[in-house]
């Protein structure tokens, strides 16, 4: 992976953000025990971890990482950090602690953001908390102790001139406006950006314009990844609700991704019957919204199919699911054919004998065995050979 | 001529119209007062409302019967619009040695109430020189303001003594035995329809012309989606995923429909290898997911529903 490949290891390699550098290091080097930790923030894939390591490299320290979202218990974080942060280095020098994601913790770990406070606040060791966001109201006892460090997302153009370095380190010809078109949709964020360029441009002696079209497509189907990881991961009713913010696709292709995966994620029958009844209902209001038009309606798809879903599981299920396509999409996109056909015959079936398109479906059976290989009826009924043959399946 | 027998055996005029009686008779009357109001035949299928409008219309226009008469599919056309442009071109030219033109709308409980009120001005509009004749299986389903407008005619199920009788004559015009116990098995899984009875004895006369109880039961049973048994085990033994498979199979790609796949299922249930206390949960989740279905719901959603509460019943 060129986001592991490419990883500063110095605060030298580490573009931009050198108000952010000097606060650091300035920092680091006057700190002594008792002193306030540090709550570095800023949105995913700025370079938060990255900093933090290039830091403890120039520093010839020893840099000991804990994620405060992986760490399932109070008591596990407890007794990892307790023993990171009062004994001394395995190798002798000194130690920086980091605890990422801090605002990941988990919301019904009520304890765990107190405990956290009391362990940073004692520690022997300068500690590093990051978060994405640290407004939130969760962390706030451990804003309140830190001396907090915004790291803004990155510029277009520091993205741009890594991308370039990237491309030149790997041997990679380019395009220019190929590179600026991947670093202008990264939004910011450096790690997308190296993920983005690895994928289109891995393999290839030059990156053209069109290479990096794909990447749009993926785009979508990347949101309703992230989307459905959060339904079928989370318990909690407002991170469900907001996965479907930012979605390009529509009500009812959204309900499509959702109702295809429950039971790829949902091993248990109960958890996916449960689940399965608030799609079911999503499905419910979305009859209802075409039949009367109102559109009011909408938000109810939304929320069945995400909060609903979500608080359908009795616990969290480990383990990566494969998320796939909607098969309903993908039939009724291969059948139109065949249902094309369908309309044509029984229309044409259905004006001969006075029956309705769906009369003629229900009794197919019957009219594929009557007509049979009869060619006074097939001339009567006016079918040509591939409505004979089409009419011979039933 | 059509050698399809509910074409070819299908009665040219209202004498003739199997069951029915007090209703032939009525239209017969209207027929000879050359008075035809607006109407609805309501009742289940394979009852003749199609063949009383056609048989009314060919009684009452002669040889000009097709160009005054015109049939049309509610459920069929694209959108209550479609429809109303076709009236407004049949309705256009004036009717030919007549006074008015019929216009036969078949499954007008297919239609929205919106649509069923839109299609109520279009009526207004055309009075003049068409009068409307609308089937459905359920006249609650239609607006009161169109019933009000029409003469309402309840098709009951074809009497079992018509249907015997129909039977035997059928025998004679296309040259077939039947035994007493085909004919009971005949009437079994038709259930009064007479249109399914014609096509069970035709499509049975396909292979044999001395047709017994075994030949209708297997022609019978091709109607008959086999595989929602083996859906309903797949579920029931943890195979969501493989049920769900074969279930869209069937309705996707074989276009099975939904209602005729509910009712399968409710059949399928009472042999289900599950307790009775279980039985009576599944049913009361069927009837919800079958009215969830009429209220415009998708119906394979819905039955995947189901398939997952069977799936978590033994938990």
């Amino acid at each position: 992976m060129w986001v592991q490949k490419y990883r500063p290891e110095t605060l030298d390699d580490y573009r931009g953000a050198s108000n952010q550098k000097k606060e650091l290091t300035k920092w680091l080097n006057n700190w002594e025990t008792g002193d306030k930790p540090v709550l570095l923030h800023g949105q995913a894939g700025t370079g938060k971890t990255s900093l933090v390591e290039a830091l403890a490299h120039d520093h010839g320290m020893e840099l000991v990482e804990t994620n405060a979202s992986d760490v399932r218990t109070k008591s596990a974080l407890k007794e990892e950090l307790k023993e990171a942060t009062r004994q001394a280095s395995f190798f002798g020098g000194d130690k920086l602690i980091l605890i990422d994601e801090v605002d990941g913790m988990s919301g019904r770990d009520r304890g765990g953001v107190a405990e956290l406070k009391e362990i940073v606040s004692k520690s022997r060791f300068p500690v590093i908390m990051t978060a994405n966001d640290a407004y939130t109201q969760k962390i706030r006892p451990l804003r309140n102790i830190s001396k907090t460090v915004k790291l803004d997302s990155v510029h277009t153009n520091s993205i741009n001139a890594h991308l370039k370095w990237i491309l030149d380190e790997e041997g990679i010809d380019y395009d220019e406006s190929a590179v600026k078109r991947i670093a202008r949709r990264a939004g910011g964020q450096m790690r997308s950006a190296i993920n983005d360029l690895e994928s289109v441009a891995l393999g290839r002696e030059k990156l053209e314009k069109e290479d990096v079209k794909a990447l749009s497509q993926r785009d979508s189907r990347q949101e309703i990844f992230d989307a459905l990881k959060i339904i079928f991961k989370t318990s909690n009713i407002e991170n469900a609700r907001r996965a479907s913010d930012n979605l390009d696709e529509d009500a009812e292709t959204f309900m499509q991704w959702v109702r295809e995966n429950i039971p790829r994620e949902y091993k248990k029958p109960k958890d996916n019957a449960e689940a399965y009844y608030w799609i079911s209902n999503a499905d419910l209001f979305n009859g209802r919204i075409r039949r009367r038009m109102s559109w009011s309606l909408m938000k109810y798809i939304y929320e069945f199919s995400t909060a609903g879903v979500a608080l359908s599981k009795e616990e969290k299920y480990d383990g990566w699911t494969k998320y796939q396509y909607p098969s309903k999409i993908k039939k009724m996109g291969q059948s139109r054919a065949s249902r094309k056909k369908m309309g044509e015959v029984t229309s044409k079936l259905g004006e001969k004998l006075h029956l309705s398109q769906n009369d003629v479906k229900k009794d197919m059976p019957f009219y594929s065995r009557i007509i049979g290989n009869d060619e006074a009826l097939k001339e009567q009924l006016d079918l040509d050979e591939d409505e004979i043959e089409f009419i011979q399946k039933f | 001529m059509i050698d399809i027998w509910t074409e070819k055996h299908r009665p040219d005029t209202l004498s003739e119209v199997v069951g029915q009686d007090e209703i032939t008779d009525r239209l017969e009357a209207f027929v000879r007062e050359e008075s035809i109001p607006h109407m609805l035949f309501s009742g289940p299928p394979g009852t003749g409302k199609t063949t009383c409008a056609i048989a009314l219309a060919k009684d009452l226009y002669g040889d000009e019967w097709k160009q005054n008469f015109m049939e049309t599919n509610a459920s069929d056309e694209r959108g209550i619009d479609v429809v109303r442009e076709k009236i407004k071109d049949f309705a256009r030219t004036k009717a030919i040695n007549a006074e008015y033109k019929i216009i036969f709308l078949d499954e007008a409980d297919s239609l929205t109430s919106d649509a069923q009120q839109a299609l109520r001005r279009t009526m207004e509009q055309f009075s003049d020189n068409c009068r409307f004749i609308m089937s459905c299986n359920y006249s609650s389903k239609i607006i009161d303001p169109i019933q009000s407008r029409c003469a309402v005619f309840r098709f009951n199920r074809i009497e079992e003594e018509d249907v015997r009788q129909y039977i035997e004559d059928l025998g004679e015009a296309e040259d077939f035995k039947i035994s007493e116990d085909a004919v009971e098995a005949v009437m079994r899984v038709s259930s009064g329809d007479l249109r399914r009875v014609t096509n069970v004895l035709q499509t049975a006369a396909i292979s044999t012309d001395e047709i017994e109880e075994e030949d209708v039961y297997s022609v019978a049973a091709s109607l008959k989606p086999e595989e929602i048994r083996e859906i309903l085990e797949m579920a029931m033994s943890g195979d969501f995923i493989d049920a769900r498979e074969q279930l869209s199979e069937i309705m996707i790609e074989r276009g099975l429909d939904g209602q005729d796949i509910v009712s399968s299922i409710h059949r399928e249930i009472y042999d289900l290898d599950i307790s009775d206390d279980k039985k009576l949960e599944v049913i009361e989740s069927l009837g919800e997911f079958e009215f969830r279905i009429t209220e415009g719901a998708s119906a394979d959603v819905q039955i995947e529903a189901l398939l997952a509460k069977i799936a978590a019943l033994e938990d």
